[in-house]
């Protein structure tokens, strides 16, 4: 079965970084998968992606060794059903809020003895090989996301499910359960603090913590409270900043670092 | 995208410190396919890596057992606080190894030992650069120099003979007075009176990151890791075909590169050579955020610990105690360790603080193993650096390469035989 980059790395106690893609499009996932990430993530949850635009997708992150992963829309094991017979080697499930709710994620990703994901690996045997069904229990990725309040509360309990590889913040819809404005980096006393809970409950508990994070200096402080999955930015918002910064230079005419 | 070719082979590397995670990239970069086993995770605290002084320092070329040494020995057994402990329970089990030890400080094998340090650590910096550079964490490298300060004006005369090595050898040497101390380095309280300063030495701020990181490049260019111990081997007529876990899993190998640190010696004897290996049990304490100003490495050279200016604070290290693998730290000595440091420095603010205890892989004659054994012919050796480990890991890492591919060594390994002793 081909390899797992993610899980080698975090094998070798090291952090991922994952890309993420809101575009709908294989060409800008091809040229994202150039560009040494170790995982791509396809987002159909907030991205303007749907299952026959991530296929095509898939197939562009598997012209390179990049982990390709899937967010899906919902905990819903249709949709996680389909994104794995597609080829996802990790799937990150949006508003995991209870044990409960980790539990049927967990078993809607795993075969049989471990969850009741049903067989038929369509692309899956063509990316991973034909030993794709002994394998996908050990290889595939579970991501439970953890951005509510009430999934902070839960937290000992979440991260006490089964085969449930590791976690993953969602910063935005965090802060906005607790009382404040959505965006990216919450630096809100309250919010910072639940994500630097986060972090050691994982740690104690074997599992990967992962953030989304929209900035190197916040990449900086997660890293130091021990997360090891970090999302940064996505190709839509790359793609903003740098036409943002790049127009009104050129039209100044003064060059900078990020418009030469 | 990086491509590493067809692979040559596998070659499987017992031990993720520091030695082993330089040896997965250097033999990744000739072609091998890479397994790394280890029961710790690289970079954690289990790790003889993660705990030393962060010194990279191409001079270091003077051995630990020195010409005058069996005067100390009294000492050692009696003083709870000295820089060197054998506990009385242990001295039978240790007594053949510091025989040895006391073998090794006589003035020609000092001269031979000091010229073999300095040819396995003086391309350090030209090993580390390139992994460091390619694994993102160049920041893990700085080359501010080592400082060696005494509490007396006759400090550098008295090491005369040492200082005369380090001349030898080409390496660099300052002496500086008090009014130099203050100037090079003027987070020191005023009460030393002379120093040795070696402009030409590095030091890496945090060594247990710098082993997570190059273990995590190695992960990424295909080095598969394995969370497991290894407690034995099937051995074919060659050598050992697969590597005994812990928990009774078994492992197939082709080369085997045995670099587990203090845990080498047992697994050396399954392979049929005894090498004398005793863990030189070291200590440090850090002091979480502590803003001294200290820039530059620093030793007590009357004291014998080293003060390390680190990412996350200072780091006060040092000690040797001989008590095996097994017996629990004794964290006391960390504690006693920063109370010397205490003086040292204008401004201390002690807050938070961490101990730590690890287990140096010492060899009697201070440099390490590094050859084929003698019958296992699959397996090459790579430890017993002791107080070395973190200056020699590259070095060692391409030379392990080198071995495996069957290449010429880039250094003279007569002198790092395992059949030496």
């Amino acid at each position: 079965m081909r390899r797992n980059k993610v899980k080698d790395i975090w094998a070798a106690g090291g952090e991922a970084v994952t890309g993420w893609l809101g575009i709908p499009s294989s060409i800008s996932a091809e040229l994202m998968a150039q560009q040494g990430w170790d995982a791509l993530t396809v987002d159909l949850q907030h991205g303007a992606t749907d299952y026959v635009d991530a296929v095509p997708m898939l197939q562009a992150i598997s012209t390179t060794d990049t982990t390709p992963m899937v967010r899906v829309p919902w905990n819903d094991p249709a949709i996680i059903g389909k994104v794995l017979d597609a080829g996802a080697y990790g799937v990150i499930c949006p508003m995991v809020n209870t044990a409960e709710e980790a539990d049927a994620f967990v078993k809607a990703c795993r075969y049989f003895p471990k969850g009741g994901r049903s067989v038929g690996p369509l692309r899956a045997s063509l990316y991973a090989g034909a030993d794709y069904f002994q394998h996908a229990n050990d290889t595939i990725i579970t991501m439970a996301m953890i951005e509510s309040e009430q999934a902070v509360k839960n937290l000992e309990d979440i991260l006490k499910t089964p085969s449930l590889d590791a976690i993953f913040v969602g910063p935005s819809d965090l802060a906005v359960t607790m009382g404040e404005a959505p965006g990216f980096d919450p630096r809100y006393p309250a919010v910072y603090e639940a994500i630097e809970y986060i972090a050691a409950k994982c740690k104690e508990a074997g599992v990967i913590p992962g953030i989304h994070c929209g900035s190197v200096a916040y990449g900086v402080d997660m890293r130091k409270l021990g997360y090891r999955f970090m999302a940064y930015l996505s190709d839509f918002r790359m793609l903003q900043q740098m036409v943002s910064r790049s127009l009104p230079a050129f039209r100044a005419g003064t060059p900078s670092a990020t418009a030469p | 995208m990086t491509s590493i070719g067809t692979p040559r082979g596998k070659v499987t590397v017992i031990g993720a410190g520091i030695i082993g995670v330089c040896a997965a990239n250097y033999l990744l970069e000739q072609g091998f396919a890479v397994e790394v086993v280890d029961p710790a995770l690289p970079g954690s605290q289990e790790q003889c890596s993660f705990g030393n002084a962060g010194g990279i320092c191409p001079g270091s070329c003077i051995p630990n057992a020195m010409p005058g040494v069996l005067r100390n020995v009294p000492k050692w057994l009696m003083d709870p606080e000295g820089p060197l402990i054998v506990r009385l329970a242990y001295l039978p089990h240790a007594l053949p190894w510091l025989l040895r030890f006391l073998a090794a400080s006589r003035k020609p094998r000092v001269e031979a030992i000091s010229a073999a340090m300095r040819s396995l650590h003086r391309y350090t910096f030209e090993c580390y650069e390139p992994l460091i550079k390619a694994a993102g964490c160049e920041d893990l490298l700085q080359k501010r120099g080592q400082l060696f300060v005494h509490e007396t004006a006759d400090g550098p005369s008295k090491g005369a003979y040492g200082l005369g090595l380090r001349r030898a050898h080409g390496v660099k040497v300052d002496i500086l007075d008090a009014d130099e101390i203050r100037q090079l380095e003027p987070a020191l309280a005023p009460i030393f009176k002379s120093a040795v300063y070696l402009p030409e030495q590095g030091q890496c701020p945090n060594p247990g990151r710098l082993v997570a990181r190059l273990a995590e490049h190695a992960a990424r260019q295909g080095a598969r890791f394995t969370r497991a111990k290894v407690i034995g081997f099937d051995l074919a007529a060659n050598g050992p075909s697969a590597l005994r876990l812990e928990g009774g899993g078994r492992m197939p190998v082709e080369t085997v590169v045995l670099c587990a640190g203090a845990w080498s010696g047992e697994l050396a004897r399954m392979l049929g050579d005894r090498i004398p290996l005793e863990t030189e049990r070291g200590y440090h304490i850090m002091v979480k955020g502590a803003d001294t100003g200290l820039r530059i490495q620093t030793i007590s050279a009357d004291r014998k610990f080293v003060a390390s200016p680190m990412e996350d604070g200072l780091r006060i290290a040092g000690n040797v105690e001989f008590a095996g693998l097994k017996a629990p730290a004794n964290m006391n000595r960390a504690d006693t360790l920063l109370k010397q440091a205490r003086p040292m420095f204008r401004k201390l603010e002690i807050g938070e603080v961490t101990r730590w205890m690890g287990h140096r892989p010492g060899t009697p004659d201070s440099i390490p193993v590094i050859d084929r054994a003698s019958r296992a012919k699959n397996v090459i050796y790579a430890f017993g650096h002791g107080h070395q480990g973190l200056i020699g890991g590259a070095v060692t890492g391409k030379i392990v390469s080198q071995l495996a591919a069957g290449l010429p060594s880039v250094i003279d390994l007569t002198p790092f035989r395992a059949d030496r002793f």
